[in-house]
């Protein structure tokens, strides 16, 4: 039976009914529209659909949407704020860190969350962080050099 | 096509971001499965389990009453029709829905289109398939014998077979000093792109068909399904969405394709359909494993004399790729190093296993892995350094091969010498630790070629507009390496604009025109050729009326910042918005580049490619011999790619490729058993993550090939040639074990050490001098 | 892949969750981080009709340490949280050498610790989806009567492949079980049976709440985990080493635990009997990989070849036993 749920995105709230067994992916991507978040796997083995909850990086395909309300939930889409690239954007752009760009929401949001906790983290602590992020294209070399560069620059 | 190497490009050369950068970090990039239409329903395909049987009844009646089923379907409800790869018989062999029988497991039977997933998936287990299980056959070799159970009646397994001489082997093997026998084999592996398979179709009341595809290729997959539909092509617009990588697995048209048309069409909605990732693994081509038996013969001073190959191509349960295979073994065996005599037999073979089709490429790794370790036995064999060997055999510009390719332009020397240099290879072979081994490979490839059609052309429009500012129509697909990017980059640098003022529509089959897809590395080759013609053609036209406004001839005029000046005298210009208002406000530009090359004969020989890339890769490796564990350290990648056109690009291929080459030599493989694959997810597929990629050092090699865009060539898969072989080599110097069967997994690293090196048959010749295992 | 259909019901206590529990029978399941069971769900291994949230009950998370009753972990603090514990780093550093090494980064904020040490036994012909599973007969783990990994095979031998399990029982830790009115506290150890089909001892209306570790003394672990890939892999094979060393340098009593081989983490008795008493020299090393191959045998069924997994439980045994001799 459909439910009425809360789910905050990007800082905006919104109200849907959902079924229990839809999964936060799900949700994001079918109800609200929120695309950027992509289904890979579906099964918490690649990290494509990683959002930030509460700032934290966690696999949306694995989540039951009406578990997560009313929590900070950062998908890509939210990462730019008021018409401005965030540094880890315009760095993967600067740096080629992407080719076809399918892994690079959840590979970017992956970043913020470490960038946000360790905000000078050696190229160890970069790979270890995005490693349930598999890459299918770079071969990982620019994203780290993305990433390290901007944590560089702050 | 050459330009000047002096000449300083102001676009062209430099690390530009690519002009789709900011839809792809901001999620904006809409992919197939993005998509929405609205009354959009959700299809779903049903698979059978079983390896080989007869589709004795399928029962739909239960399904189609579903409340939400909008509409359901098998191979008895489509107009039957095979396709293939070519369009000829010998290679149109499967139906797009199953009809009689099955010959996988996972081939599709069925599809239904329903309101939403939910409902579509427990249609899917209300649809009653009564087969009849018929004995099937798994390895490439039983499915040879006589006897052995038909995966095509009327057809042999051993589909197809080719056999190429050049020279006289048989002499040669004769005149050699040594002569070394390797078996060598290679597994099955996934493309495993992020994005999996998705088609959305819309038709509307007059019949027109519009399919937006994950794709590589919209105009093949337009022709696919305008032959099995019996629709005609005009009434068939495809267009491919932004493309979450391709590696050649999307190359074809499959079920999904077609099944989502024909919904559309039958229920008058749009219908989406995405693979699972399960269904990625099973149920698109796979690469080809093939059994390789190599014999080589060489001089005492290591020069190569001569060759036999013998291989066996299991495709699986459909051809598509598999006939590429044989000739493109055979060629990329001959084209790399110096070979003259060479005797090549090889057999493509039905399997009941997945479907093997085209993958980054295509022949060319699995083979030079075989050659390339065998040169390192052979050099070890004769005591000689593996850089030297290379660098005495590595064919040179000008030179021609076995199988008659021209080799316009050809960096492999510098590419092998940067590669030693940079790794210091001298000092570093002699001298590591213990369990630390240095490897070198070769590798080369194509830039296009007469694969698909009698032709190999890409046609480009240019509109130059008012404002100055260039759009380019190209039926170019850009699957993730750039070549979108690529194109504006080239036509920036032709109008003497900023790289900003140009932009892209690609890759609709009715808007755009054709361009046959991304494969065989052709993409900046073949499009950046058509715009350059296009461009030429609209500068033509402005220059033309510019000329008379000026009262000056064409050849007295030059395009520089926007402006077009006449030579020497500065005070006399018009912009270039100006220009074109002048043209009545628009001018288009056209340009076909066909690419004179020749389709392959009999033989095998004919010039296939406009031009051919080359490179060497040295890769460095501990092997942990208690664990068996193989940590890939770092690899240093050198590749000819005529002139980098955007250098970040081309690092960002060799740096991808690297690590796909690390997947496929010591983590992935699929496990086929009775061709149930038992391991199709990410958690037992193991692609390589961020902890087992190397450091990876690109260096770029330019030799301004003659004929390429400002002298470049193709790249995105002879950047992935050399490394399975470079790690291979790389670990028999740290440990002394040679593996010779993809993966080099743990397990064999420790049985090899603990049992002793293993044994080549070999056989010496006129009193060599070499050393024995 | 779809969820099947469910209803979700949010236990607001423990006492809640276990008389849902009890009412609802084989229809319900409990859900912690649902890395596990959403998967076997999406792959239609289990449907149940109601599933139990315990993401609201309140204090299941915590970690509390008492030096002389040693480190509490509530059963959801997630395996991140175990990772980043001054209190575990300090006073448990074993538990985060297992914890930090789960499957990938995000799983770890979602994974929790009861989760994983109540995980499924698992077996590639078992862990595949609903229409996979169509191409092979029904196995003993699913009601059937057969193994579809061991040809003849006349029980399950699906593996228990938990990473916490092993470091934990090496610690001789116990975890404690509510039924809504009672408690009891049993050893890690016993939480598992053995049986590749149903694993965990843990009776269908209980609940594990807390995970108690007891203060370590003059105790030294490692756990070392074996895998093809550094991260998202289940465990090819993980050993766990606990070791009382003695005054005089040797090994006063201790645990060796080998998990993802059997059906259950194995205690290796045998070889903890070798290393009793004595001092960490080579020939004792020998006797102790010795008497624990006789206790590994693993069959086909992980992806990782099981000649492979063998080999490396001794490689494994005597790296923990150089570390933490080491130290």
């Amino acid at each position: 039976m459909k439910k009425i749920i809360r789910l905050k995105v990007n800082g905006e709230i919104h109200e849907i009914a959902v079924d229990p067994w839809r999964t936060l992916l799900e949700v994001l991507r079918e109800d609200l529209g929120f695309t950027g978040t992509k289904e890979s796997c579906d099964l918490g083995t690649c990290g494509a659909c990683t959002v930030l909850i509460n700032g934290e990086p966690m696999l949306s395909c694995l989540l039951l949407a009406c578990e997560w309300e009313d929590q900070e939930i950062l998908t890509i889409e939210g990462m730019a704020t008021g018409g401005r690239l965030h540094p880890l954007q315009e760095s993967f752009i600067s740096h080629g860190a992407f080719q076809c760009g399918f892994c690079t929401p959840g590979m970017i949001l992956t970043a913020k969350a470490l960038l946000e906790e360790n905000p000078h983290p050696s190229e160890e602590e970069i790979r270890k962080a995005i490693s349930g992020n598999i890459c299918r294209c770079t071969g990982y070399t620019k994203i780290i050099d993305a990433i390290s560069a901007a944590a560089l620059k702050k | 096509m050459e330009e000047s190497p002096l000449k300083e490009y102001s676009v062209i050369g430099k690390r530009l971001p690519r002009t789709d950068a900011m839809a792809k970090v901001t999620g904006e990039a809409k992919y197939t499965d993005d998509l929405r239409l609205p009354q959009m329903l959700i299809g779903k395909l049903l698979r059978s389990p079983l390896p080989h049987a007869k589709i004795l009844h399928i029962d739909t009646s239960k399904a189609e009453r579903l409340v939400g089923v909008k509409g359901v379907i098998t191979g008895l409800d489509t107009p039957r029709k095979k396709y293939g790869l070519l369009m000829r018989e010998s290679f149109m062999d499967r139906y797009p829905l199953a009809v009689d029988k099955v010959r996988f497991i996972g081939e599709e039977v069925a599809a239904v289109a329903a309101v939403d997933e939910d409902t579509a998936l427990e249609a899917l287990d209300l649809i009653r398939v009564e087969y009849r299980e018929l004995p099937a056959v798994f390895h490439p070799e039983e499915a040879m014998k006589p006897g052995a159970p038909s995966v095509h009646e009327g057809k042999a397994n051993a589909v197809m077979s080719r056999s190429f001489e050049y020279g006289d082997a048989e002499k040669g093997f004769r005149s050699s000093d040594y002569v070394r026998e390797d078996k060598f084999t290679t597994q099955a592996v996934a493309h495993a792109c992020m994005e999996t398979r998705a088609a959305l179709s819309m038709v509307d009341f007059s019949g027109k068909v519009t399919l937006w595809s994950s794709t590589q290729s919209p105009f093949i997959l337009c022709r696919d399904l305008a032959q099995t539909l019996n629709i005609p092509k005009a009434k068939i617009r495809v267009i491919k969405p932004f493309v979450g990588g391709g590696f050649g697995g999307k190359m074809e048209m499959l079920p999904l394709e077609f099944c989502s048309v024909l919904l559309s069409i039958k229920t008058g909605k749009p219908v989406r359909i995405v693979h699972t990732r399960e269904e990625e693994f099973i149920g698109t081509p796979q690469r080809h494993p093939v059994i390789i038996q190599l014999k080589t013969g060489v001089k005492r001073d290591g020069t190569l004399v001569a060759k036999e190959c013998y291989t066996i191509v299991d495709t699986g349960a459909y051809l598509t790729h598999g006939p590429m295979m044989l000739y493109g073994i055979y060629t990329f065996l001959t084209m790399l190093y110096r070979v003259p005599n060479t005797k090549f037999q090889g057999y493509c073979v039905y399997t009941n296993n997945p479907v093997r089709g085209a993958m980054r490429g295509h022949g060319n790794p699995q083979i030079r892995f075989a050659d390339d370790s065998q040169l390192d036995l052979i050099a070890k064999d004769l005591g000689i350094d593996p850089v030297e060997i290379r660098l005495k055999n590595a064919i040179r510009a000008g030179e021609s091969t076995p199988s008659r390719l021209r080799i316009n332009s050809c960096g492999l020397t510098e590419a092998i010498e940067r590669c030693a240099e940079v790794s210091n290879w001298k000092e570093v072979r002699g001298s590591l630790k213990r369990n630390n081994g240095v490897g070198i490979a070769c590798g080369d490839h194509i830039s296009g070629g007469k694969l698909y059609e009698a032709y190999d052309s890409s046609s480009v429009f240019l509109k130059v507009e008012e404002d100055g500012k260039v759009i380019i129509l190209s039926g170019a697909s850009d699957i993730g390496q750039g070549l979108d990017s690529i194109l504006c980059q080239i036509v920036a640098e032709e109008f003497a604009i900023p790289y900003e003022d140009v932009s892209i529509v690609a890759a609709d089959s009715e808007v755009t025109p054709q361009d046959l897809g991304t494969y065989g590395s052709r993409g900046t080759f073949l499009a950046g050729n058509a715009c350059l013609l296009a461009a030429r053609d609209a500068k033509g036209q402005i220059f033309k009326t510019v000329a008379e406004k000026l009262e000056t001839t064409v050849e007295d005029l030059e395009l520089k910042n926007g402006r077009i000046h006449v030579k020497g005298d500065p005070q006399r210009w018009m912009s270039l918005s100006e220009a074109v208002v002048a043209c009545n406000g628009s001018v288009l530009g056209r340009g076909t580049y066909e690419s004179n090359t020749e389709v392959p004969d009999r033989k095998g020989q004919g010039n296939i490619s406009p031009a051919y890339s080359f490179g060497a890769q040295v890769a460095e490796v501990e092997v942990h011999a208690d664990t068996g564990k193989v940590d890939l350290l770092r690899v240093i990648g050198a590749h000819d790619v005529g002139v980098a056109l955007n250098p970040m690009h081309i690092e960002g291929q060799i740096e991808g490729s690297i690590v796909m080459g690390q997947g496929q030599a010591l983590y992935e493989e699929l496990l086929i058993r009775k061709g149930l694959t038992l391991n199709p997810s990410f958690l037992e597929y193991k692609v390589p993550t961020s902890l087992e990629s190397p450091q990876i050092v690109p260096l770029i090699v330019e030799t301004h090939d003659p004929e390429g865009p400002y002298g470049a060539k193709g790249l995105g898969e002879s950047t992935m040639v050399p490394t399975i072989a470079a790690i291979a080599n790389a670990v028999d110097h740290a440990i002394g074990v040679r593996v010779k069967e993809l993966p080099i997994t743990p397990i064999k690293i420790s049985e090899m050490i603990e049992g002793g090196i293993s044994k080549p048959v070999m056989k010496k010749i006129g009193g060599s001098s070499g050393k024995e295992e | 892949m779809r969820l099947p259909k469910f209803e979700y019901f949010e236990a607001k206590t423990i006492q809640e969750a276990c008389h849902t529990l009890k009412k609802l029978g084989e229809k319900a399941r409990l859900m912690g981080g649902g890395t596990d069971l959403l998967v076997s769900m999406k792959q239609r291994i289990t449907t149940p009709a109601v599933v139990i949230g315990l993401k609201k009950i309140p204090e299941t998370d915590t970690i509390l340490y008492d030096s002389e009753k040693g480190l509490r972990v509530g059963a959801l603090a997630t395996l991140y949280e175990i990772e980043r514990s001054s209190l575990v780093q300090r006073n448990c550093p074993m538990l985060i050498q297992a914890a930090g090494q789960v499957a990938s980064p995000a799983l770890r904020r979602m994974g929790t610790i009861g989760g994983n040490l109540c995980l499924d036994s698992r077996c590639l012909y078992y862990n595949q989806s609903h229409f996979w599973r169509k191409s092979l007969p029904v196995c003993f783990k699913q009601g059937g009567e057969s193994c579809n990994a061991v040809r003849g095979g006349n029980r399950c031998y699906a593996v228990y492949s938990g990473d916490l399990a092993p470091a934990l029982i090496a610690m001789e830790a116990k975890i404690r079980l509510s039924d809504g009115n009672q408690e009891n506290v049993i050893p890690v150890e016993d939480l598992f049976s053995g049986n590749g089909k149903s694993p965990l001892t843990i009776s269908p209306h209980q609940i594990l709440t807390d995970v108690i570790i007891p203060p370590a003394h003059q105790g030294d672990g490692k756990f070392l985990k074996y895998r093809l890939r550094e991260s998202i892999d289940f465990p090819l094979v993980n050993v766990a080493v606990f070791v009382e060393k003695a005054k005089n340098g040797g090994c006063e009593s201790g645990r060796i635990v080998v998990g993802g081989i059997d059906s259950t983490p194995l205690r290796m008795k045998q070889a903890e009997e070798i290393l009793r008493g004595g001092r960490l020299e080579e020939d004792v090393l020998d006797r102790v990989t010795k008497a624990v191959l006789k206790q590994v045998h693993p069959v086909d069924n992980t992806g990782g070849s099981p000649a492979l997994r063998r080999r490396m439980v001794p490689v494994l045994v005597r790296e923990a036993l150089r570390q933490v001799y080491k130290n």
